[in-house]
């Protein structure tokens, strides 16, 4: 009765096996924006997280191999040893019962982080084999690496800036182009025509960048005459 | 090669300090000295650098190896005049930690004790890789975190515009600087700001949480569960593969959660066998939560004041014997008074928590609640691909027997994990942002802290349930049996 026990398990790890690869063949390929709402912090899609999500179908197939792998490590082991595993098994809807159930989830949720893990830095490492550090944060920056280039490459490096936008963007802009000197005008709300001349002139600010607040990326770095 | 000398001299430091602070009488374990030397030396060295900051010596790279060496010398000559003082032949063997960190040495290890090895070194070499593979790139690591470092190492000092000027683009001026600082002292002691070898620091503090949660279970469950429990904290996936907060992303929640966790330990010994050494260690931590981000100081209050309930509560200590407790958490912020003074002088610029936490806001949040309340819902019981199953394994354990649970002599440790949930809802109902906005890139940062010790509080009340009978051996070692789950009238005496 125990060894059936035990062989039926071993069936039901190579069955899974065999249909999460199925499964990890059938999803290749097509669209996993749907899994967004499952698993993204925000619950829809972004370009960073179907980057994640593309990588899935792989997680499903690996996993499926080591499940058929598993299996077939089971039918290896000596017949003695698998009877007094599968006798250690408690019955079913006993509270024990339960608590195995918890503990074998968490085991497959680690095994699956493992592999997303491993999957994860196998892809980026193909991805981004040949690339420098300043490529790597250029591509990290995505589009509003425009506004990075524009400032590093126009302006010096002691320059002073007032810088005018509500976007997170500026914070990054203050740690990549340190030791550039950003300054903000208490008024967020003030067109930069109507800032006092004599504050920025007390700031030394010798540069302006003003960069849409929403929506596109749109901006503009413009000198100022200085009067300090 | 110098970023492993830098990081070398943190753990060195780390060591001599627990060493010294222990004391000779109460010896810590090996793997619980390997675990908390990192952290430990990381805090010592940021606090020694503020000091020098503080009190205006520039932190050059001179200014900061001077400190590191004297740092050193001292506590070796402190250690060694201690350690005389205090030898007593027989007190090697006094504590029963000694025997139970020798007794499994001569035990070659089983196939699951293997495998959870293996699997704990997988995550270790993921973490690593991860961090080493890309340079800084999640938002706080670089806009936060690291501009501070930068500041701090190519201006040397912080009484800086960058920080003083409240008209200065800087984001989170009064965040504390352990992490900017130990990001400074690897910079220095390597020669240049390169982020590769800063954010080796983050997996480092990944290895010393692993050990700390890894030796505090041994003092718990037998060798092979110990170490099953252990690969199952490792392998959580918000440490392992979470971009925005995990421990190769640069941010500062994971060391947050490591001082926390340590915190909680030894304050968690003293409840159960006293000694000042146990106290001492706390202290420390008690200062080096505070120091490492803001929610540190709510997490040191919430861990001083859930101890402090359970001394009374569960063991029946009368209120007047607490006062150790109190005068820890007070010697740990007296620690910090130059840090408290320094930053009462920088700008407000972002929230101001203590001022927005007034009855009237509070009552105006109302409305609030059942967002969060949902949203946090959501958090632990759906977002196993970051959770695993920690928030359903402590909800059925919760369920199961809510009295037991909330009575046993580990409920110290869930606690801690409510109280802070509730002083996380109480700020969220406060604060002037969108909740639908801040939720989606912070909730599962801002519960990290706690998530160790939710997990040592699942593991403990397992094995003591006898859930597991036959496989988990909770009346083992160092924590005492007696009165586990019958509540406060027959706890433990001291």
């Amino acid at each position: 009765m125990v060894r059936a026990g035990f062989a039926l398990m071993l069936v039901a790890v190579c069955v899974s096996g065999g249909m999460l690869i199925a499964a990890g063949f059938v999803l290749s390929g097509s669209d996993l924006s749907w899994l967004a709402v499952f698993v993204g912090q925000a619950g829809s899609p972004n370009p960073r997280l179907l980057d994640k999500l593309r990588l899935v179908p792989t997680l499903i197939v690996v996993t499926g191999v080591q499940l058929l792998l598993l299996g077939g490590a089971g039918l290896l082991f000596p017949c003695c040893r698998s009877v007094a595993l599968a006798d250690r098994v408690p019955r079913l809807a006993s509270l024990q019962f339960g608590v195995w159930l918890l503990l074998g989830g968490w085991i497959a949720i680690a095994v699956l982080s493992l592999d997303y893990g491993a999957i994860s830095l196998v892809n980026r490492s193909k991805q981004s084999q040949s690339l420098s550090a300043a490529e790597l944060i250029a591509a990290d920056f995505g589009d509003d690496y425009r506004v990075v280039r524009a400032v590093r490459e126009t302006t010096p490096e002691s320059a002073a800036i007032l810088i005018k936008t509500e976007r997170p963007l500026q914070f990054l802009l203050n740690y990549e182009l340190y030791p550039r000197k950003f300054y903000f005008y208490p008024e967020r709300h003030l067109p930069i025509s109507s800032i006092p001349e004599a504050w920025m002139d007390r700031r030394r600010i010798g540069w302006t960048l003003e960069i849409s607040d929403a929506g596109p990326l749109h901006f503009k770095l413009a000198p100022r005459k200085a009067s300090f | 090669m110098r970023v492993l000398l830098a990081l070398a001299l943190i753990q060195a430091l780390g060591y001599l300090t627990l060493r010294t602070l222990a004391g000779e009488r109460f010896p810590l374990r090996s793997t619980e000295s390997w675990g908390l030397s990192f952290g430990a030396g990381s805090g010592i060295l940021s606090l020694g650098l503020f000091y020098l900051a503080y009190w205006g010596v520039p932190l050059t790279p001179t200014n900061i190896l001077i400190l590191a060496a004297i740092l050193l010398g001292g506590l070796v000559v402190l250690w060694i005049v201690l350690a005389h003082r205090t030898h007593r032949p027989q007190t090697s063997n006094s504590d029963p930690s000694h025997t139970v960190e020798t007794l499994p040495l001569g035990h070659p290890l089983s196939a699951w004790e293997w495998t959870s090895l293996a699997v704990v070194g997988l995550c270790i070499v993921i973490v690593f890789v991860d961090a080493l593979s890309q340079p800084l790139l999640a938002f706080d690591a670089r806009a936060i975190w690291a501009f501070k470092a930068k500041v701090l190492y190519f201006e040397q000092g912080i009484y800086n515009e960058a920080f003083l000027d409240a008209e200065r683009l800087h984001a989170k001026t009064r965040y504390p600087q352990l992490i900017p600082l130990a990001e400074t002292f690897i910079a220095s002691v390597s020669g240049d700001f390169h982020e590769r070898a800063l954010k080796l620091l983050f997996p480092c503090f990944y290895v010393s949480l692993i050990l700390l949660v890894g030796s505090e279970l041994r003092r718990a469950f037998d060798r092979r569960n110990a170490l099953l429990s252990t690969s199952l904290f490792a392998s959580l996936p918000v440490f392992t593969i979470y971009a925005n907060g995990g421990a190769a992303s640069g941010h500062a929640d994971l060391p947050l959660a490591f001082y926390t966790a340590a915190l909680a330990a030894y304050l968690f010994r003293w409840l159960q066998k006293g000694s000042s050494g146990n106290l001492r260690l706390a202290l420390l931590f008690a200062s080096l939560t505070a120091f490492t981000k803001t929610e540190g100081l709510a997490l040191v209050f919430v861990v001083f004041l859930a101890t402090a309930l359970a001394a009374w509560l569960l063991h029946g200590r009368p209120v007047r014997s607490l006062w150790p407790l109190p005068a820890t958490a007070l010697g740990g912020l007296i620690c910090l008074a130059p840090w408290f003074l320094y930053q009462a002088r920088l700008p407000i610029v972002d929230e101001n928590f203590v001022r927005l936490l007034t009855p009237e806001n509070l009552v105006g949040g109302l409305n609030r609640l059942p967002f969060i309340v949902k949203s946090l819902g959501k958090e632990f019981f759906l977002k196993p691909h970051l959770w695993s199953f920690l928030g359903i394994s402590a909800a059925v354990l919760l369920v199961r027997s809510p009295k037991d649970a909330i009575r046993s002599r580990f409920s110290v440790f869930l606690w801690i994990c409510l109280l802070y949930v509730a002083v996380l809802c109480a700020i969220f109902m406060v604060i002037p942002w969108k909740l639908e906005e801040l939720f989606p890139v912070a909730l599962t940062r801002l519960v990290m802290p706690v998530a160790p010790l939710l997990f040592l509080w699942i593991c403990f009340e397992l094995g003591n349930s006898r859930l597991l009978a036959g496989c988990v051996n909770a009346s083992a070692h160092n924590y005492p049996k007696g009165a586990v789950n019958s509540g406060g009238a027959n706890a433990l005496k001291h």
